[in-house]
């Protein structure tokens, strides 16, 4: 059989913008979609989906599935996406169908899945379809090899003792069952945009998978049906939601949360976000963004659905071995022969048992050579088609075998097979979380720690011969190997009689032959993806990762080590004091048994030397107490050192971790894997701000330096917010009720491969009780004068005073009571502006108060309006003029209405101000008003062409009817005697567009008797008219003896 | 009878196999083409900084110099290969001289970083008094280019 590697395009490389690319194709007619669309989950996340249904498949106790064949589920899985043929993984339940959009209509999966015409004939110009389907499932049955990769191809294959290929072509419908656990595919989103879910779901891999029962239906088309309709039904994609195509999923209710409202939706997990609604649309008005696209509504979505394509990925491979009636010749059952089992048959117990079972593991490295040879031939040789343990465990093997090595990757027949029963972690995990380099020398052999200290997995290339793993005793005594082994789950290698470590030196295992190797491990090869090395004391295999005789082991993720490259190696974080972490790094320039810089530091450590734990006070005193603000939770105040901490402690950021009611966990690291909290019970939840708003965390994160908090991502993105440790107190509040609080202080440890980790430095065992009152703090201190600065030009009277300062409270939470003309307001900052108009005096007190409502000394003043010279005095009114500001909706560039009022005066004077009563009736939008003074056209109308001045207010807001209004002018303009001037008044601006229409802003006018000389109000636009018949001006208006309320002067 | 069946036979096979390979890559180099053109759009695609603040702070400076043609440069191409919505948008706005009010509402925007889906996906919020969020920026980084442009605001 050959399987070749199908044509493939580099989807990856694409993302949007030129995802947003796909309509395009169909706006210029062109027929089909551009790649990246309709891609469901990466091709990382079907690979891992594969896994845990297998891995759950397998859980069952029924029946087993080998690594070998579970890495070909994997490839099937994987290149299912390859050559277009997501075009065809749509599936909508309601209207049974594929993808449907403009002119394509796709095969829905459900189809594609069963249909072995439509995939041998797709690519073909649909009119030769039935011609190429029919020569290709005639003559050709390589081709059927390559395009064929249905249910009834993996059935009959199966049946034809074809595992390889079946478990390929079942790995093809797997990713079918992954793909329609996407809502985008269920509910024909072709999702141009890409999909937040499917973006959210790349980073959501190492999950933890529920234990659930396993589905089993009757029929493949049942398996369809069940997930599509769960996946419609329950969830929206990014461009359905409220489709009335769909009428599900329904809200239950609505909830509001951190400052949006969402839809909310209950099952049978409980509740989950459904969508939420975003808010306006700053260019378009009338938009509102409704989105799925943030982590709160995401995260339902990915645990509910990424559990569905498990358990029915799980079922699916139940039905098809159920087909098959049974028959799985290489799957020996746990109890069998797994590598949870110590059989004989399994796991050779020792040398002669291991001699007898020679002849089977090398019958089975050859069948599996063999195999993946003609998978080889078949994929002309392309290494990265090939899953990633038979390319490296094929290319480099010859036909030699060591004498003591199982190889667990021969299970191609029923004897030598194993099922590691080993979760796959995601970080390199040692079995003691922290082992600091002791004096070794009175140790016994068996109590000798030896670690894995730098290993090579993945190498440019194909892998063969190029794989290490580096062993270091950091020992002041040999350790002497013989009778270990290093495993991993694929294999395993004994080590040999002289194979000794000398004290503080490297052992190098080279995974095919190297001169420069301490032991050759030539059939040996580590995985691509992921694995877990142990090194074991004894030649057992170890049957879980608690295993006694385990000295050390590392479990890898790829993915876990964001920039890893092909040719890196994973080296051992060891800290400057030889302590050993349980977490590698990326190392670029690999070092096998070399002093890298893993061995330069173990190699200068003093094993004698301390962790650096130590029990000592932190700070200078720490407050528990009820917040007297919010009875339902407790404040936590703590002053700190100056210098914060000790001062050997590393620089950048501390994690402070709160026990309730118990003594802190010992437990040394905790890092990004466990989100920084120690695996322990009794631990507190602290609120506590970050760089915007708050965060609710285990572990508080502390930075030591102002610029260690932000949004830049990492560990800055949950730090304390710097700016407001002030006079060295930090302060964060629990919910928790606790008679008492202990804490242990963690120190930055490392950063690096997509992970950041602590270090256990200091335990505080002192108990810390909670107080019903707040301690007794001092009130908050001012000092200086009130100063008053007049704005004559805004008519503005701007007060200030120096900010306050407290000793013992946050100075950024002090706020003011500023009592004004008898009138108090409290204000959180220093400083305030009221309007004002001649003839006015203020009085002003201001004072701080503190959170615990202290109170400092009050600092007082008075300022009074320089007294203007009135030349129009009109202080009656009777009525309100037209409504102001408003435009034609129609008219995007008319000018807003504006009142007029003409005035002539007896005499020439000379003005800077005038004094006017607005006020808003309706509409909340502050709006900068205009007041303008134009000539007479002679036709007793304004002359827009003739301006004598202008003068804006600002964003003004009034709705009291009482205020007066000042405008001044920047420079004094003189009226002349006898002359008729218009004074218009309209709003400039708003600070919303729709005041424009809604905004009912009017000025006091005075109807009863004509006051000025011939002077009349009106109403009417304020500037040329571009508009028909709306932009009229109507004089008089209401009244031909109408006049403004007004005072009009200059001001001394 | 028999040279003419078998003729016939042959001409058949040879046809069938020409159709066969002759049909063969109609949809593949259809859509390849375009996964070229739209790579090669997005790879020209350069408006925007390195950082999210930076965008939005080169858009609304644009914004301000009324430079609408620039300032819808900053958003994600559209389905279409253009940003003619939102030009069409900011052009209306523009009409109605709601850009500064767009400025105004963008200079108030703040990180939102827990909000993010992913990598590359980055937002703001724009609070109202009552601590409603009033507006949502959303925020893409193009992958080719490593600027972040304005998908939605």
């Amino acid at each position: 059989m050959k399987y070749k590697l199908m044509r493939s395009f580099d989807f990856g490389r694409l993302r949007r913008p030129s995802l947003k690319m796909t309509a395009r194709m169909f706006l210029l007619g062109v027929l089909f979609l551009m790649p990246a669309a309709g891609l469901a989950y990466e091709t990382s996340t079907h690979q891992h989906l594969t896994e845990a249904a297998v891995d759950f498949f397998n859980n069952q106790g029924e029946q087993n599935i080998t690594i070998d064949l579970e890495e070909l589920l994997i490839q099937g899985s994987v290149e299912e996406d390859s050559s277009f043929r997501f075009l065809n993984h749509f599936f909508d339940p309601i209207y049974n169908r594929g993808l449907e959009i403009a002119s394509f209509s796709g095969a829905s999966a459900k189809q594609w899945a069963q249909d072995e015409g439509a995939q041998l004939s797709f690519g073909h110009k649909p009119f030769f379809n039935k011609i190429t389907s029919f020569i290709s499932s005639t003559f050709s049955s390589d081709l059927d090899d390559e395009l064929n990769f249905t249910w009834q191809a993996a059935l009959r294959r199966y049946k034809d003792g074809d595992e390889e290929g079946a478990m390929l072509a079942l790995g093809h419908v797997l990713h079918l069952f992954q793909d329609i656990s996407v809502p985008a595919h269920t509910r024909n989103d072709s999702h141009f945009y890409s999909s937040p879910y499917e973006n959210f779901s790349k980073y959501k891999q190492a999950r933890e998978w529920p234990v659930n029962d396993l589905v089993r239906l009757s029929s493949l088309d049942d398996y369809f049906d069940g997930l599509a309709e769960y996946s419609n039904s329950n969830f929206y994609s990014r461009d359905t939601i409220g489709l009335g195509k769909y009428s599900l999923p329904e809200t239950d209710y609505f909830e509001l949360k951190d400052g949006y409202y969402y839809g909310v939706k209950n099952d049978e997990f409980g509740n989950y976000y459904l969508f939420r609604k975003s808010g306006g649309n700053m260019v378009f008005a009338n938009r509102n963004n409704v989105s799925i696209d943030t982590p709160v509504v995401l995260q339902g979505y990915w645990d509910r659905l990424s559990d569905k394509a498990v358990i029915y990925g799980a079922g699916i491979i139940d039905l098809f071995f159920k087909e098959v009636e049974g028959a799985l010749p290489v799957i020996p059952s746990v109890s069998e022969g797994s590598y949870k089992d110590s059989s004989a048959a399994a796991t050779p117990q020792n040398d002669e048992e291991e001699e007898n079972n020679r002849a089977d593991v090398v019958e089975n490295v050859l069948a599996l050579i063999n195999r993946a040879n003609k998978i080889l031939d078949g994929m002309e040789k392309d290494p990265s088609a090939l899953p990633q343990d038979d390319t490296e465990g094929v290319g480099g093997v010859s036909l030699e075998v060591d004498d003591d090595s199982d190889n667990y990757n021969a299970n191609n027949s029923p004897a030598g097979t194993f099922i590691p029963i080993i979760p796959a972690g995601d970080s390199v995990i040692l079995n003691d979380s922290e082992e600091s380099l002791e004096d070794p020398s009175l140790l016994a052999q068996d109590d000798l720690v030896v670690f894995i200290t730098e290993f090579l997995f993945d190498a440019e290339g194909a892998d063969t011969g190029k794989e290490f793993i580096e062993l270091y005793n950091p020992n002041d005594q040999e350790v002497d190997l013989y009778g270990w082994s290093i495993q991993t789950t694929g294999g395993k290698k004994n080590f040999e009689e002289g194979n000794v470590i000398g004290p503080k030196s490297f052992f190098l295992i080279w995974l095919g032959a190297s001169s420069n190797a301490d032991m050759e491990w030539k059939s040996g090869s580590l995985k691509n993806s992921m694995d877990t090395i142990y090194l074991v004391r004894n030649t057992e295999v170890i049957d879980s990762d608690g295993d006694p005789d385990i000295v050390d082991m590392a479990t890898y993720n790829k993915d876990d080590f964001i920039g890893f490259e092909p040719g890196y190696s994973l080296e051992r974080i060891v800290s400057s004091d030889g302590t050993v972490a349980d977490e590698f790094k990326i190392q670029t320039q690999p070092s096998p048994g070399a002093l890298g810089n893993v061995g330069t530091l173990l190699a200068s450590v003093d094993p004698g030397s301390e962790s650096g734990m130590t029990e000592q006070p932190l700070f200078q005193w720490l407050n528990f107490y009820r917040d007297p603000n919010n009875s339902q939770r407790s404040i936590v105040d703590i002053k700190l050192n100056n210098p914060a901490f000790s001062a050997d402690w590393s620089e950048a950021w501390k994690v402070l971790i709160f026990y309730g009611d118990c003594q802190p966990a010992n437990q040394d690291f905790i890092s990004t894997s466990d989100d920084w909290t120690p695996a322990t019970d009794g631990l507190l939840t602290t609120t506590y701000p970050i760089y915007v708003g708050n965060t609710k965390r285990q572990s508080l994160i502390l930075p030591t330096a102002p610029d260690g908090y932000g949004s830049s991502g990492g560990i800055k993105n949950q730090a304390y917010n710097y700016s407001l440790i002030e006079d060295g107190i930090v302060r964060f509040y629990i919910e928790d009720d606790v008679e008492y609080l202990t804490m242990a202080v963690y120190d930055f440890y490392q950063s690096g491969g997509g992970q950041q980790s602590f270090r256990l430095k200091v335990i505080d065992s002192e108990k810390y009780y909670w107080q019903e009152d707040a301690p007794n703090y001092q009130p908050p201190m001012l000092t200086g004068d009130l100063s008053f600065n007049f704005d004559k030009q805004n008519s503005l009277l701007v007060i200030d005073w120096p900010d306050a300062s407290d000793a013992d409270s946050r100075d950024q939470l002090l706020v003011y009571d500023v009592k004004i003309n008898g009138e108090v307001v409290e204000l959180a900052a220093s400083g305030y502006q009221i309007n004002v108009s001649p003839g006015d005096t203020v009085a002003v007190e201001a004072r701080a108060k503190d959170e615990f409502s202290n109170y400092s000394n009050a600092l007082a003043g008075e300022w009074s309006y320089p007294e203007p010279e009135l030349v129009i005095n009109q202080d009656q009114a009777d009525g309100w003029s037209g409504n102001i500001g408003n435009k034609n909706p129609n008219c995007s560039s008319c000018p807003g209405t504006a009142s007029l009022q003409s005035v002539t005066l007896p005499q020439t004077a000379e003005i800077d101000f005038v004094n006017l009563k607005i006020w808003q009736s309706a509409g909340g939008w502050p709006a900068n008003l205009r007041l303008s003074i134009y000539d007479d056209n002679g036709s007793n109308y304004p002359d827009f062409n003739n301006l004598v001045t202008t003068t804006t207010l600002s964003l003004r807001l009034d709705s009291d009817p009482d205020d007066v209004t000042n405008f001044t002018f920047g420079n004094s303009v003189t009226l002349g005697k006898n002359r008729k001037y218009w004074l218009a008044l309209d709003v400039e601006s708003y600070s919303n567009h729709k005041a424009f229409y809604q905004s009912k802003i009017q000025n006091a006018i005075y109807g009863a008797e004509n006051v000025y000389n011939n002077g009349m109000a009106g109403m009417g636009h304020s500037g040329e008219c571009f508009s028909g018949g709306y932009c009229t001006i109507h004089v008089p208006y209401p009244s031909a003896s109408a006049d403004w309320w007004m005072r009009m002067g200059l001001t001394q | 009878m028999n040279k003419v069946f078998w003729l016939v036979l042959v001409l058949i096979i040879i046809f069938s196999v020409w159709a066969f390979f002759a049909s063969r890559d109609g949809i593949v180099d259809v859509v390849e083409n375009v996964a070229v053109e739209m790579e090669k759009l997005a790879a020209e695609d350069v408006y925007g900084g390195t950082a999210p603040e930076e965008t939005l702070r080169m858009f609304a400076e644009a914004l301000e110099a009324e430079d609408v043609e620039l300032a819808a440069k900053y958003f994600l191409l559209e389905d279409d290969g253009t940003r003619g919505d939102w030009q069409d948008g900011l052009e209306q706005a523009r009409s109605e001289g709601r850009l500064g009010e767009i400025v105004e509402l963008i200079r108030r925007a703040r990180p939102n970083v827990e909000d993010s889906t992913y990598l590359g996906d980055f937002k703001f919020i724009v609070l109202s008094e009552d601590g409603l969020v009033e507006y949502t920026i959303d925020m893409e980084l193009n992958q080719q280019t490593g600027v972040w442009k304005i998908e939605s605001l």
